[in-house]
């Protein structure tokens, strides 16, 4: 059993306050940084596939669901889509965390 | 004798025993969610006071709201399941923490073992319920509760984020392990009840002790003890805890 997603959702998300990905069929939002003092390595695409097209990565990656046939966010999917594993690059904060 | 079966759904029926403890489970989340509303509802204050970030002041009032609605959620599906008896009273609720630490040492130590443990925890198991829970009725509470449990833990988060900023903080390693031992091992690591029938109850969301363990384990190795780490907190300690305990069907050591 693996919770490595929920990381990114209950940690790195922390800072901003989403209106959430529950009973709703999620469009893209805007596209606001990752939790400050997170730096990533960015990847172009994954399987050749342009993950930052496909999904939004603002406060919540948010992608396609098959379970629902809609975009959800990917810490909710049964089966996440590809790009959940994706990373979207973040410039470095001046200010990092101790 | 065929009691419940979710009309929308294909768990298998649940018989008079295995409904009690599905109701039991439900009657016991509203009991916690009572005494998470009390909690935040005095976090709030304590935030507000100390002149917390406002942002995490409107996730714990926040918080205090989504609670209450649990309550409610909670106790219709513990009656659903054939619960009669009177609600189970709020389970602590007072504030926790070194009895020897300033107020702002206290606040953060309630906070992290609140929010950035037991809510983070509350997340996992509700994540690995929907996994595996077929009952719809079942499956809509728990993804209604859980999409705002990840608040209540990103409002630790946030707030431990807040206190590192202000060199707070570094105080909590040595008290992992107490702080671990703090968030329901008993019940975790409680062995499943006689006439327990595991595959039936999985598909109505119901975790056995296995499953609460590897949870547990997951929970901590994969999301609280990075997100710790990654504000600097030491966590040698707690996961020196964690190793001592097994993610098998033993339940955990209660000793430090």
């Amino acid at each position: 059993m693996e919770f490595k997603h929920m990381f990114r959702a209950l940690v790195l998300s922390s800072g901003v306050s989403a209106a959430g990905c529950v009973g709703k069929n999620v469009s893209s939002t805007t596209g606001a940084a990752a939790a400050p003092g997170v730096v990533e390595k960015a990847a172009d695409s994954l399987d050749g596939m342009d993950c930052e097209e496909i999904c939004d990565y603002g406060s919540e990656a948010i992608c396609p669901d098959s379970e629902s046939g809609s975009e959800g966010c990917c810490w909710l999917m049964m089966s996440p889509h590809p790009c959940c594993d994706f990373v979207p690059s973040v410039e470095e904060p001046s200010e990092g965390p101790r | 004798m065929k009691v419940h079966a979710d009309p929308g759904g294909s768990p298998p029926a649940l018989d008079a025993t295995q409904s009690r403890f599905v109701a039991n489970t439900w009657a016991s989340r509203a009991s916690s969610e009572r005494a998470a509303a009390l909690r935040f509802e005095r976090l709030t204050n304590t935030l507000r006071a100390s002149q917390a970030p406002q942002a995490v002041v409107d996730l714990a009032q926040r918080a205090v709201v989504d609670e209450r609605r649990h309550i409610g959620l909670c106790d219709g599906l513990a009656a659903h399941f054939g619960w009669t008896d009177p609600p189970l009273p709020p389970g602590p609720h007072a504030a926790i923490g070194p009895p020897q630490a300033s107020a702002s040492e206290r606040l953060l130590y309630e906070m992290v073992s609140s929010c950035c443990l037991s809510e983070t925890l509350n997340a996992c198991m509700l994540r690995a319920i929907l996994d595996r829970a077929l009952s719809p009725m079942i499956r809509d509470t728990t993804r209604s509760i859980l999409g705002d449990e990840v608040h209540h833990a990103r409002l630790g988060w946030l707030y431990l984020e807040h206190a590192r900023h202000a060199d707070l903080g570094e105080y909590l390693g040595p008290l992992l392990p107490r702080m671990l031992r703090g968030i329901g091992v008993e019940h975790i690591g409680a062995p499943d009840p006689p006439g327990w029938d595991g595959p039936s109850l999985a598909a109505w969301g119901e975790l056995d002790q296995a499953a609460r363990l590897a949870i547990f384990h997951a929970a901590m190795r994969d999301v609280v003890l990075p997100g710790l780490e990654r504000v600097g907190v030491p966590t040698a300690q707690g996961r020196k805890w964690l190793a001592s305990t097994t993610e098998s069907s033993q339940p955990m050591a209660p000793s430090a």
